[in-house]
């Protein structure tokens, strides 16, 4: 068989033949990458208001421990911000699709386990800082004096217990999500780097 | 607005390229109309950066593949129906299937990094231009090549 008159008939026979379907050009993307810029782009929105909430709240309570979780909390969402804005303009210059194959997927793959590296990393850190902020938020709130309610024997037990059985399972939650949304994605794109690389 | 209707232009003139590599890559019918959204999309993107330095249908080809091969398809969960070696014991004669036919369901056969390889060669382009667009330094490309060839020669005899 000839491969190259072979290759000529199937391009006029099939393969540069319209597809079926609407085909409207859209102005937002579905690529993973993208889709991960979108959602830096939401998270940061919400972690601009919760830091607007926890700086008010600051303000409001008066207990001097509840004022060091709070500031705390704030730094930790500061610290998160930052962070999220530098992966999000990370994806904007370093991710054009007309470079070489190997680049753009060592790229998206890159950037891909880093984001998930950074959530896995935001759900240990922030979370147990988050939960004891909201423990004695609620404390306070509920027993109106947050002092007599910390003398109270078993309480700050709790509050270790349950920040003990909380923050693995965050964090293997975080963990779990990322592998369900992103898992295959990085195993099929380093499958391809693979087979790149692959001397013949 | 100038840049918005050459670029409008361009895509018309070389729509079949991006048909062509879904048609390649791409087996379910709502992936199809994502990924060819999604290359429109990437291209226009990424139409700032073209210089000229290469024919556009080449540019287009290099955004087509980047774009199918890093989305996240869906995942195949039936055993394609267009297996060479089914349909040859299927068929009672080799005939009823034509030679371009058999030489799609092969490409289709191969891993997607040794299809784009043999796609790219057999459109024309050259080992150093395939080994530009895929990242493989020109050595690695003509040996891939040629074993690539071989794999495909065995897959269609008879043919």
């Amino acid at each position: 068989m000839d491969l190259r008159e072979a290759w000529k008939e199937l391009e006029t026979t099939k393969l540069n033949k319209p597809l079926l379907g609407t085909l409207k050009p859209r102005k937002t993307s579905k690529h993973p990458v993208q889709k991960l810029r979108r959602l830096y782009k939401i998270s940061t929105g919400f972690a601009i208001i919760f830091l607007a909430c926890f700086i008010a709240l600051f303000f409001v309570f008066h207990e001097p421990i509840v004022k060091a979780s709070l500031a705390l909390v704030i730094l930790g969402y500061v610290f998160f911000l930052l962070t999220n804005m530098s992966m999000y303009r990370k994806i904007v210059i370093e991710l054009p699709m007309d470079n070489s194959l190997k680049l753009v997927l060592a790229q998206t793959h890159d950037f891909i386990s880093s984001n998930i590296r950074f959530q896995e990393r935001a759900a240990i850190f922030l979370y147990p800082i988050a939960g004891t902020a909201g423990f004695l938020m609620g404390g306070s709130v509920g027993s109106g004096d947050l002092e007599r309610m910390l003398k109270v024997k078993g309480v700050l037990i709790i509050l270790i217990i349950t920040l003990i059985i909380l923050t693995p399972i965050c964090y293997l939650l975080a963990k779990w999500m990322y592998k369900i949304s992103y898992g295959k994605c990085l195993t099929d794109i380093k499958q391809l780097i693979t087979e790149l690389e692959r001397p013949d | 607005m100038a840049s918005d209707r050459t670029f409008t232009e361009l895509i018309d003139q070389n729509r079949g390229i991006i048909y062509k590599v879904i048609r390649l890559y791409v087996r379910h019918e709502e992936d199809e109309q994502d990924l060819f959204q999604e290359i429109l999309f990437q291209a226009w993107k990424s139409f700032p950066n073209f210089k000229g330095n290469s024919k556009f249908s080449t540019w287009l080809y290099r955004v087509a593949l980047n774009t199918v091969l890093t989305f996240k398809r869906r995942p195949q969960l039936v055993v394609p129906y267009e297996d060479l070696t089914l349909l040859k014991i299927a068929s009672v004669e080799k005939n009823q299937i034509d030679e371009s036919e058999a030489l799609y369901i092969a490409i289709r056969e191969l891993n997607e990094v040794d299809r784009m390889i043999v796609t790219l060669h057999l459109d024309g382009y050259e080992n150093e231009e395939i080994a530009d667009i895929s990242g493989l330094t020109k050595n690695n490309t003509a040996v891939k090549l040629h074993r690539i060839k071989e794999v495909l020669m065995q897959k269609l005899k008879g043919y």
